[in-house]
């Protein structure tokens, strides 16, 4: 391992030394890390970065406050704290209120949106035992549920991107819903905005079961997806490469707010930030220096997200793509070569990403799928198209519904139907997954450490 | 280091773990989930798991996967041998179906009764689980693990009789220490079965979630309970425990721990006595118990 390589990249000790100052206070002995990371950092400015945002990490680290235990009445206002989740009959959201936090179950009129000041009068009651450590984790004190004609109204609406994206986010699931058959609708909503409360259990099984839910969940490659047919599209305004630029991280902006806010796309959207200012101050973008400004970013931001399993998740792949995915040669011009090296890129992406989430998805699920580079494989490739095309039939259709409605019936359900089946071949056998034992949640940075060591330095320069 | 030690080392300390985890006997231990508005106790002995119900799967919601199993895998817990259930009830049978599923060499017990009642066929049909594979319990059932003793009465079931009253009682006593289940049970058949043999106890499990139709003075006279423990959900819609059950076990003198407010309650086997471990979180506030 070329210690210098990390050297180089001091950003990854500030990160680092952020994590270990987060998770301190619940895990006191992790203090311990800092030794290694002073051992790796010989120069005195980053040891003292990294000890000073260790010192900032202690004291910005999420608190566990505890669950109300009897009902209590809420009357007067308070702010809804998260992008609302769809359900066919409901929406639920966090609820800032008095300075604690519930979850808000409510009807889906009024349509709620991050920000927005709302006036109540319900009642709260505790959290249910199977959602709180869960709920907890997230500053969550209890529930309120709101039935039958509402009690609830919008007093001061949220900032206007939220709501755009809301309502943007809204108006796609419901023109899915009224042009595709309810499992296939059910898909693109959670492909391209993170919308998954209407997936049936048997898919989700399915997705676990062949290492794929990451394309049901908003994460990097819909940012990239995103970001790319985003791109195209400026690419055809004629204003400067700067502009372009300013104009699609707007776009990712909105897109972001539309697809939840959720760890992974906040990650990744920080990513192309990153990368784009490099690429407009002329530097040359570093995959893991931008990954690791990104985390930053992102738990000064939300530091409850240090325990957050989609980050950690999102925040692995992309590491171990940097550090293990070879530098990708020259493309090739002949179809068949083609073909071939793409099937080469994404089974490399894949076999790399299953072994760096194998240890987190089998200490959290209790299961890791064998089938996971082959079913990427056969359904990574069409994820580009359901969303594009979804996304474009959308747009499409108030200019011309039929063609709008074409393209979803015609390219999207189609190809949903072909994911489908590729994911019931993949995970249906017995041994499409094998189940983990329990083990102790400390051999998962042994892990990862020893992963490191391994590692030849062949970062991939963006 | 060279890339092949780096390997060996890697080699090592998973087998290392695999190897440490395999041989290492977990310890006795029984264990009340806190599952919500429902039951679902795990007993551990010997290495064997055996659960007396199985936590609820009602209203769409199903404390098996929600609850049991992530409690169980968290355990430690690497196969489940039995699962008693002591009635078919969707608060004490619902979450088996997630269980068996998992885990599916368990066994699934239930007195004979119960055979042909329609909640039981149906569950059996949804989970695709022959009713031959089920260990149907006559009148007095007596199993062993180890040095645990399980003595099981199912009292008698039929017309006119109501699922909770042909709920079984269980006693499970290990090295002298004792704890007893008794399902959903009402207060006349526990009167009846305190005449049929020892049900004395250190650990009750009070009857129908601390419900009124249960847990009689003289079922208490019975057991004489150091714990009682009330296994209800947090803000339960059919208000257990009920105030008078809450007075009469306070005037028996048993010690009530109620999983709502406390969460998982755990007791281990030491010198012939159940002894409280764990966290408690009674009144929000994280104490050790040092009983």
């Amino acid at each position: 391992m070329s210690v210098e390589e990390l050297r180089g990249r001091p950003l990854l000790g500030l990160c680092a030394g952020l994590i270990v100052g987060l998770t301190a206070p619940t895990h006191p002995w992790h203090l311990l890390l800092l030794l290694p990371i002073f051992m790796l950092y010989r120069r005195v400015d980053a040891r003292l970065g990294a000890a000073a945002v260790m010192v900032v990490g202690v004291l910005i680290a999420p608190t566990i406050p505890k669950s109300i235990m009897e009902r209590e009445f809420l009357r007067g206002e308070g702010r809804i704290a998260s992008v609302p989740k769809l359900y066919p009959e409901f929406q639920t959201c966090h609820l800032d209120f008095e300075g604690r936090r519930f979850t808000l179950t409510a009807p889906l009129e009024p349509p709620l949106s991050l920000g927005d000041r709302v006036r109540l009068a319900a009642v709260a009651r505790p959290l249910r035992e199977g959602s709180e450590p869960f709920l907890l984790r997230h500053s969550v004190v209890g529930r309120v549920r709101l039935e039958g004609p509402t009690t609830l109204e919008v007093v001061r609406p949220g900032p206007l991107p939220y709501r755009l994206a809301d309502r943007f986010r809204r108006a796609f699931v419901r023109a899915c819903g009224e042009t595709l058959p309810a499992p296939v609708a059910a898909m693109v909503d959670a492909m391209c905005f993170d919308v998954d409360s209407m997936l049936d259990p048997e898919t989700r099984q399915l997705l676990q079961r062949t290492g794929t839910a990451h394309i049901v969940s908003a994460s990097g490659l819909h940012v990239l997806i995103f970001a790319g047919a985003a791109g195209w599209l400026m690419m055809l305004l004629p204003i400067p490469r700067g502009g372009q630029l300013g104009l699609l991280g707007l776009v990712l902006i909105l897109y972001a707010a539309a697809a939840g806010f959720n760890p992974p796309v906040l990650r990744a959207v920080m990513m192309a930030y990153v990368i784009g200012t490099a690429y407009l101050v002329r530097r040359e973008p570093d995959l893991l220096s931008a990954l690791a400004l990104a985390a930053i970013l992102y738990l000064l931001f939300k530091p409850s997200g240090v325990f957050d399993l989609g980050f950690m998740l999102s925040s692995i792949t992309v590491a171990a793509f940097g550090l293990f995915l070879s530098r990708p040669g020259d493309v090739p011009r002949r179809a068949a070569q083609l073909v071939g090296h793409r099937v080469k890129s994404i089974a490399g992406a894949s076999l790399v990403a299953t072994i760096a989430t194998a240890p987190l998805l089998g200490y959290a699920f209790g299961q890791v799928s064998v089938v996971s580079v082959l079913a990427n494989l056969l359904v990574v490739p069409v994820v580009p198209v359901i969303m594009t095309g979804a996304l474009g039939s959308f747009l499409v259709m108030p200019i011309s519904p039929s063609v709008g409605v074409g393209g979803m019936t015609v390219l999207v359900a189609p190809l949903v139907g072909y994911l489908t089946a590729m994911l019931e071949a993949c995970g249906s056998p017995e041994w499409a997954a094998v189940r983990v034992p329990a083990f102790n949640a400390y051999w998962i940075p042994l892990f990862y450490g020893l992963m490191l060591t391994i590692w030849r330095p062949r970062v991939v320069q963006v | 280091l060279s890339k092949f030690r780096l390997a060996a080392l890697w080699v090592a300390c998973g087998a290392g773990g695999v190897g440490a985890g395999s041989f290492s006997t977990p310890p006795t231990e029984l264990r009340f989930l806190a599952v919500g508005q429902g039951d679902c106790a795990v007993f551990r002995h010997a290495g064997a798991t055996l659960l007396v119900d199985a936590g609820p799967h009602m209203h769409g919601y199903d404390a098996g996967a929600r609850i049991v199993l992530p409690k169980l895998r968290k355990m430690g817990v690497r196969s489940v041998d039995l699962i008693v259930v002591t009635h078919p009830h969707a608060d004490h049978l619902g979450g088996a179906g997630s269980v068996l599923r998992e885990f599916p060499q368990a066994r699934l017990a239930m007195p004979e009764g119960f055979r042909d009642h329609p909640e039981t066929q149906a569950q059996l049909r949804e989970w695709k689980l022959p009713a031959e594979r089920v260990l149907w319990l006559g009148r007095e059932e007596r199993l062993r693990i180890d040095r645990a003793r399980i003595r099981i009465h199912c009292p008698p079931y039929g017309p006119g009789v109501s699922v909770d009253d042909g709920s079984l009682f269980l006693r499970l006593d290990i090295d002298g220490a004792a704890a007893v289940f008794t399902g959903d049970a009402g207060k006349e058949v526990e009167t009846r079965t305190s005449r049929l043999g020892d049900w004395s106890a250190q650990v009750l499990q009070v009857g129908h979630h601390g419900s009124r139709t249960s847990s009689s003075e003289a079922w208490l006279r019975t057991v004489k309970p150091e714990y009682s423990i009330v296994s209800c959900g947090r803000d339960n819609s059919y208000g257990h425990p009920h105030r008078d059950v809450i007075e009469t076990l306070s005037r028996a003198g048993t010690k009530i721990l109620r999983t709502d407010q406390e969460g998982d309650l755990i007791f281990e086997v030491r010198d012939g006595k159940f002894v409280r471990r764990g966290r408690v979180r009674g009144k929000g506030k994280g104490v050790r118990s040092k009983e």
